[in-house]
């Protein structure tokens, strides 16, 4: 029984929503690992989202907005962009790898793109193999 | 939250979601959900009865929440919110699940998919029990419309927008409305002439009293949002007010033609023009690219580059009368200016800088030699105030001249007894002759300027005195006089003096016995003029520098002629001591020089050669070598601030000391100058105390300080028509013809005499006309209604709108990149809009197909999907090709004798009356071939005898290799998106397709809306498409718009943030983040704050308020937090 | 060129095996599937130096391939012909590796044997190939022996005089030289051949066909059961 890997997607409205969607319309088929949440902006995702898509048993976190300098609300995606590195020095210090987060820039016109980035980053997470949990998932968010 | 009952619907979307994924296993699951209440799947879910089941269950089960499992919420979320709504219950409460876009389309194992389809609905309804309903409020919407672009479809849009009776700005980056459709002949099927149907509608919009037409306009900056945008809108100066009745007086009188951007450069128009005939608005408008470098190197700004252009055309007089009106001193500079705008001349750069100078003393001396008054600017209104000027050098002067044509009571305090300063005493007869500065100082006198002699300041007058006497401003302009101050021994000799001092009495009269044998100490102008001088009064002449010939400071050409005179020159040469006897001076020691390392100007150091000593006998030594401003009198006096080698210290930009009534300008101030240096000062100085008397403050000055920067050098041509430098043909420099050099060392008349009319005229063409329009004013001299302001400048508007349209069409793929058709290289290939001015009637050809030798072609080719349908290009189809290239061939036969050869692919005649054009065009004989063109060559061989070029392809319906030899090819280039989609698409966050032109927001159902609510887009701006459909488009537009002006109010979104003050710190992270300014600071409660109005509900300060005191309506951390549980649930 | 003949309605064994080989040669070309999206327009052949001298254009290849026809592309003189000069990958408005596939199709023809009747160009390629193999270099005139052992000594007649003029003038020398480590190159050769460039790795799994659907181009499909569910 091979590895399927569990992935959380935070898809920016205007942007990569909408490429997804255009990937669907145009039915590119890709990996059905990817489960996607909708924010109005990458600039929303807050990185303790990531912590505990992770602690709640994803195996790998996919963060897709509009391209640099393209961003529906200006600046966002930079926020977004900042975070993410700094998450991923945080992940790798407490031993996982930062790879398995991941932060990509897709166009509403880019359906193929969306298409091709799902498969690769679900291949690579596959390959990473799964997330061992550090302990029992939260029942639910404290303040 | 605990007692939320959520309902989940499933949808099957027939078989779109029903084939992939278990829809019935799917509902079954949600029911297992915690507070799911009832989940059910249906076919429809968007249909009535589904919606009405939804409507059912929150009536009789009392559901609070509702999961909609189906399509995009893209596509439904409105639909089923405003169903929920319906019933009773906040649409907000309502959560979509995406398991069509997001699952059933995307993958093909079921049971993946339903796995995921499961999850999905789990999230959202663990989602969507942690909503809160949200209330939609409503914000006025501004009537007003803006339209980026004027062609037909802008024209269209505004149209029909104008029926509204609110206001619509058009707003248009050309001189003219008009776009594109402007330029074609026949449009097809119908062959309506082009501007016979645009022309109408032109003239409509712009009697349309609600419109507003906005032209030589670009859009900069947008803010605000849908209902209230505030866009900033650039207006270029046209250089023309309204005042213009469209005569064209100007354009006939205009030097300076480049090639017509509106003819495709295929025909020519002079720099003040009118874009085409019917140009609407119909006025004239003037091309100013970069200023020429020549008029911005002048401390005068005069406009060498607009007498030059005119000399070029033999308008002498006009040409001497323009230069007249900003330049009292112009014959001097004629004669002695340092031209820096010849050094800064782009004629430079290819192979020597145009004379200007020359051609300035040759419009003069024509001027004075025709009997040509060059009457004076008019005075202003005469005004009271006394102004006093010290000294008569050229700082004095001009700004005695600027002054009195303000209007003020000026007196000119010179100490010696010659007026004009170092113009009078240290330049010499040969290069400034005497009678040219007295007349130009009677001009001065003229304008009612006082000028005494003899009177020194700081003895006969002094500031008190002045100031007693009423003067209310005072302008030093003392300039320089060097005093002799040199560590070499020996210099207190009699027979020693300095450069300057030997110059005034020259030119003075002074001194005149015989000088003996002279030795000339410099190399800098004042060495080498008293040198010459000297030589003149008949005495041998010996010249002493101590670099080489290439480090002189003086001009180069006077070195020459002083040379080819007689002086001679010594180069490495340095004096040691002065040698005399009973008191005289009997010789030179001197020795000679080596140059070492560089010292702190960077120039060469030059050392002593040990043991190279020798004596020069002489009987006057003259040491030119650096100078010094006669400080004495005025340290004592006014207790000037001394700035080491600028002795009196004034503001360089204002020109004002330390006491506010005394200005300084020129060499007083600024050093040893130039000339024209100092007469730019005088001009600032005027100015400033024009201000000053007239209590203004000194800011905004409007004449000309030179800055050191380098002028125009980066760029490669001189204006954007222009062909590059290193292209231009070559023309050498005309050479100043001088009188013979023995014959001209006699005496002190003028060495060069100047240019003859045929000189000048061939001296002046060379000129490249940098930046086009060369400020000649001619066109304003002509003007009868006075409309031409070149002084006008750009314009900045923040326009508030409710809604814009985005109209800004195309332009045609740069053929240039694909090489292997010749365009650019070879003659007599053109792409489409360049033939479409060729067979228009008003075109540079009147409408005759002509090749570039002037002869009818015997045979066209037409190459169809140049750079379109292509991977190396555009991979889309420019949909309108196929037809106008069977209009070209329809044209051509119908005009020409020409044999028409077409080259396609497949011919795509899809619309109203399309394909009985293609079938006429057949019947007309156009030889069609169908095979893309491979490539289009010179013809050589036989072939030659039948054309000049050569089309190769494949026929690809007999399978052969052909080579079909034409005398011209038209290449169909594809539409392509504007250069600067990219930089709209920025200023009004609006994206674009794949292929570059603006995204649409859906290509069946939505084609003129955008995903940024209130941006619309129509024509070609959203994709290549004929006029109809581009018509179509924009009433659609146009439609949408009116809708909501109609409705009258837009729906703000709830998504927004809200900061819960309890729990703010006060730490104003948040502030500096948003990207609208929506966060302020209450300093009476030390909270942040979101605006409402402002904020777009991005939730970036959300996500980084380290407190968590921000709520991000709709997207809350305990929903997100949710939806994540129950996405992984599964 | 070709004539109305009757093409086949459906494919027989051979072009069944030749159509597999050759989508697994474009298979082996990076962006070879762009086959499918030949327009058919014909710039390649217009583009190609030699085209004239072909008795099936460059585009007509691809026409072939699509109509099921592969057997006459492997015999035709075209393939030997290309020049290399890359003038067709260029300019192909479809992005089609030209010059790529008519090499595949050369190495097809070779594995068969398929030569195209008195057209020995295909000599020059393996005269050349052998020598290099052999000596490190080309022996000119070892070459051309080979060359006419393959194509036909009939042919040498017509070269003869010059060749022992050349022979006389010491211009050509019977003997062969060898680089010294022809061992070293032969290794290189292998490696190289070793080396060919993997196919793209498609990660979404399934594999599209690569070409128009050829009545017979691949197996029929059973007639589906009654009442089944709905075909997508």
């Amino acid at each position: 029984m091979t590895f399927e890997p569990r992935i959380v997607g935070f898809l920016c409205n205007w942007c990569s929503y909408s490429g997804a969607d255009l990937a669907g319309v145009s039915r590119i088929p890709s990996a059905p690992n990817l489960r996607a949440i909708r924010v109005m902006c990458t600039g929303r995702v807050d990185p303790t989202f990531v912590l505990r898509a992770f602690e709640l048993g994803a195996d790998g976190v996919l963060i897709s907005g509009c391209h640099p300098g393209d961003c529906h609300y200006a600046e966002g995606n930079y926020k977004a962009m900042r975070r993410v590195a700094l998450l991923q020095a945080v992940l790798k210090g407490a031993g996982v790898d930062p790879a398995r987060l991941r932060i990509e820039w897709v166009s509403a016109s880019e359906g193929e793109k969306f298409a091709r980035v799902v498969n690769e980053f679900t291949a690579r997470v596959r390959a990473l193999g799964p997330l061992k949990a550090a302990a029992e998932p939260v029942a639910a968010a404290a303040d | 939250m605990s007692d939320a009952k959520i309902g989940v619907y499933v949808c099957h979307c027939g078989t779109n979601i029903a084939a992939t994924v278990d829809v019935a296993a799917v509902a079954r699951f949600a029911a297992t959900r915690p507070r799911v209440a009832v989940a059910r799947d249906y076919k429809f879910m968007c249909s009535q009865p589904g919606q009405e089941r939804i409507q059912k269950d929150i009536a009789r089960l009392g559901l609070t929440r509702v999961v909609v499992a189906a399509c995009s919420p893209q596509m439904h979320e409105l639909t089923f919110r405003t169903a929920c709504q319906e019933a009773g219950l906040n649409g907000y409460l309502c959560q979509i699940a995406n398991i069509r876009e997001h699952c059933s389309w995307i993958h093909a194992d079921r049971e993946a998919a339903t796995a995921k389809a499961k999850a999905l609905v789990a999230a959202a309804a663990s989602r969507v029990a942690h909503h809160v309903p949200l209330e939609v409020t409503y914000a006025p919407l501004n009537p007003a419309t803006m339209i980026v672009g004027a062609g037909i479809a802008g024209i269209q849009a505004a149209l029909e927008l104008a029926e509204t009776g609110r206001d619509v700005y058009l707003v248009e980056r050309d001189s003219t409305i008009g776009g594109k459709m402007a330029k074609l002949d026949k449009t097809f099927p119908t062959l309506d002439c082009s501007a016979c149907i645009l022309t109408p509608k032109m003239v409509s919009v712009s009697h349309r009293k609600n419109v507003h037409l906005l032209t030589l306009a670009e859009v900069e900056r947008v803010s605000g949002t849908f209902g209230a945008f505030t866009v900033r809108v650039r207006r270029r100066a046209r250089y023309v007010t309204d005042a213009c009745t469209a005569c064209g007086a100007c354009a006939k009188v205009c030097p300076v033609t480049v090639p017509s951007p509106f003819d495709e450069l295929l025909g020519e128009r002079t720099a003040i023009h009118k874009a085409f005939a019917q140009a609407v608005p119909n006025a004239y408008v003037i091309e100013k690219q970069e200023r020429p470098p020549c008029m911005e190197a002048c401390p005068l700004h005069q406009e060498a580059a607009g007498y030059v252009a005119l000399i070029g055309k033999r308008k002498f007089k006009e040409a001497a009368r323009l230069i007249r009106q900003r330049n009292p001193l112009a014959s001097v500079c004629g004669r002695v200016c340092y031209h820096p705008c010849e050094d800064e001349c782009n004629r430079g750069l290819v192979e020597q800088p145009v004379a200007i100078q020359h051609l300035k003393r040759f419009a003069l001396d024509w001027a004075r030699a025709h009997g040509v008054t060059l009457a004076p600017p008019p005075v202003a209104a005469r005004r009271e105030e006394r102004v006093a000027i010290i000294g008569s050098g050229p700082a004095g002067l001009v700004a005695a001249n600027d002054l009195a044509l303000k209007g003020y009571q000026v007196t000119v305090f010179e100490q010696w007894a010659q007026l004009g300063g170092l113009l009078a005493t240290g330049i010499p007869a040969f290069r400034l002759p005497r009678e040219l500065l007295e007349e130009e100082i009677a001009w001065i006198r003229a304008l009612g300027v006082r000028l005494e002699t003899g009177v020194r300041f700081g003895e006969q007058i002094t500031l008190e005195t002045l100031r007693r006497d009423g003067f209310r401003a005072v302008f030093l302009a003392t300039g320089r006089r060097d005093l002799v101050r040199h560590d070499l021994p020996g210099l207190e000799l009699a027979g020693v003096i300095s450069g300057s001092e030997f110059l005034r009495n020259v030119n003075l009269g002074t001194d005149p016995h015989p000088l003996g044998r002279v030795v000339v100490v410099g190399g800098g102008t004042t060495a080498v003029d008293a040198a010459r001088a000297a030589l003149r009064l008949g005495s041998p002449v010996t010249l002493l520098y101590r670099r080489t010939r290439a480090e002189m400071p003086a001009m180069r050409g006077e070195v020459d002629d002083a040379v080819a005179e007689g002086v001679a020159v010594r180069y490495l040469t340095s004096p040691v001591e002065v040698l005399g006897a009973a008191g005289r001076v009997t010789g030179l020691r001197c020795v000679a020089m080596r140059l070492a390392g560089p010292d702190a100007s960077g120039r060469r150091r030059p050392m002593p050669v040990p043991g190279s000593e020798q004596t020069i006998p002489c009987d006057l030594v003259v040491m030119a070598v650096s100078q010094r401003a006669d400080v004495a009198s005025l340290v004592e006096d006014g207790g000037f601030a001394r700035t080491g080698w600028r002795p009196v210290a004034a503001d360089p930009e204002t020109t004002q000391t330390a006491q506010p009534d005394v200005f300084a300008g020129g060499d007083v101030v600024a050093g040893p100058s130039t000339v024209v240096a100092a007469m730019g000062y005088g001009r600032r100085a005027a100015e400033a105390m024009d201000k000053y008397l007239s209590g203004r403050p000194l800011t905004d000055f409007t004449t000309h300080l030179v800055r050191p920067r380098n002028l125009a050098r980066e760029n490669f041509r001189p204006h954007s028509y222009a062909p590059r430098y290193a292209d231009t043909p070559r023309a050498p420099r005309e050479p100043m013809p001088r009188r013979e050099a023995r014959e001209r060392a006699a005496d002190f008349g003028e060495v060069g005499t100047g240019y003859t009319e045929e000189q000048a005229v061939r001296e002046a063409q060379r000129c490249l006309h940098c930046g086009v329009c060369v400020e000649c004013r001619e066109c304003e001299r002509v003007c009868e209604p006075e409309a031409v302001a070149h002084a006008m400048t750009d314009v900045v508007e923040d326009i508030p709108v409710g809604q814009v349209l985005l109209a800004t069409g195309y332009q045609l793929f740069d053929a240039r990149r694909a090489g292997q058709y010749g365009y650019g290289r070879l003659p007599d290939v053109y792409q489409g809009l360049e033939f479409e001015r060729m067979i228009s009637s008003a075109g540079p050809t009147a409408g005759r197909v002509l090749t570039r030798s002037g002869r009818p072609p015997r045979a066209i080719a037409i190459l169809h999907c140049v750079g379109s349908r292509d991977e190396n290009y555009h991979r889309y189809c420019s949909r309108v090709c196929c037809m106008y290239a069977l209009k070209f061939a329809h044209l051509v036969k119908d005009r020409t004798d020409a044999e028409v050869y077409q080259f396609y692919i497949d011919m795509r005649a899809y619309g109203k009356g399309f394909e009985e054009f293609y079938g006429r065009v057949l019947e007309e004989g156009a030889n069609v071939i169908r095979g893309k063109a491979a490539e289009v060559v010179a013809a050589r061989g036989p072939l030659a005898e039948y054309g000049a070029l050569v089309v190769r392809c494949e026929d690809t319906l007999i399978g052969a290799f052909r080579e079909v030899p034409v005398d011209m090819v038209v290449l169909c280039a594809a539409m392509e998106p504007q250069a600067d989609a990219e930089r709209l698409k920025r200023i009004f966050t609006i994206s674009q397709s794949p292929d570059g032109f603006f995204l649409e927001r859906h290509p069946k159902l939505d084609p003129t809306a955008t995903f940024t609510d209130g941006i619309y887009i129509a024509g070609c701006c959203q994709g290549p498409k004929d006029i109809p459909d581009t018509v179509a488009q924009a009433s659609g537009a146009a439609a949408r718009m009116m809708g909501m002006i109609a409705r009258g109010q837009v729906a703000m979104d709830p998504v927004r943030a809200s900061i819960v003050a309890e729990r703010c710190s006060g730490c104003r992270i948040c502030n500096n983040l948003c990207p609208y300014a929506a966060i302020a600071f209450d300093e009476a409660r030390r909270v942040s704050v979101v605006e409402q109005a402002l904020c777009k509900g991005c939730g970036t300060c959300v996500a980084a308020c380290p407190a968590g005191a921000i709520e991000g309506a709709g997207f809350t951390d305990e929903q997100i937090f949710a939806e994540l549980e129950g996405l992984l649930a599964v | 060129m070709a004539t109305a003949a009757r093409t086949a309605t459906r494919l027989d064994t051979a072009e069944h095996e030749l159509r597999r080989a050759f989508l697994a040669e474009v298979e082996g070309i990076p962006g070879g599937r762009r086959i499918s999206r030949c327009l058919q327009c014909g710039t390649c052949t217009g583009s190609c130096p030699v085209s004239y001298a072909m008795d099936l254009s460059p585009r007509e290849l691809i026409a072939r391939f699509r109509a099921g026809d592969v057997r006459s592309i492997l015999a035709s003189r075209t393939i030997w012909l290309c020049a290399s000069c890359y003038a067709c990958t260029v300019r192909c408005p479809a992005g089609i590796k030209v010059t790529d596939i008519v090499y595949a199709l050369k190495r097809m023809a070779l594995a068969r044997g398929v030569r195209p009747a008195r057209y020995p160009t295909f000599a020059v390629a393996e005269s050349f190939v052998h020598q290099v193999e052999t000596h490190g270099r080309n022996n000119e005139p070892r070459f051309m022996l080979g060359f006419f052992r393959r194509a036909g000594f009939r042919r040498a007649l017509g070269v003869a005089p010059m060749a022992l003029r050349l022979l006389l003038k010491g211009r050509i020398g019977l003997k062969a030289s060898r680089i010294r480590a022809v061992a070293d190159l032969r290794k290189i050769m292998r490696r190289a051949a070793r080396m060919e460039v993997r196919v793209e790795h498609d990660l979404a799994g399934g594999t599209a066909p690569v070409g128009y659907g050829v009545v017979g181009a691949r197996p029929p499909r059973p007639m589906p059961a009654a009442a089944a569910r709905v075909p997508r």
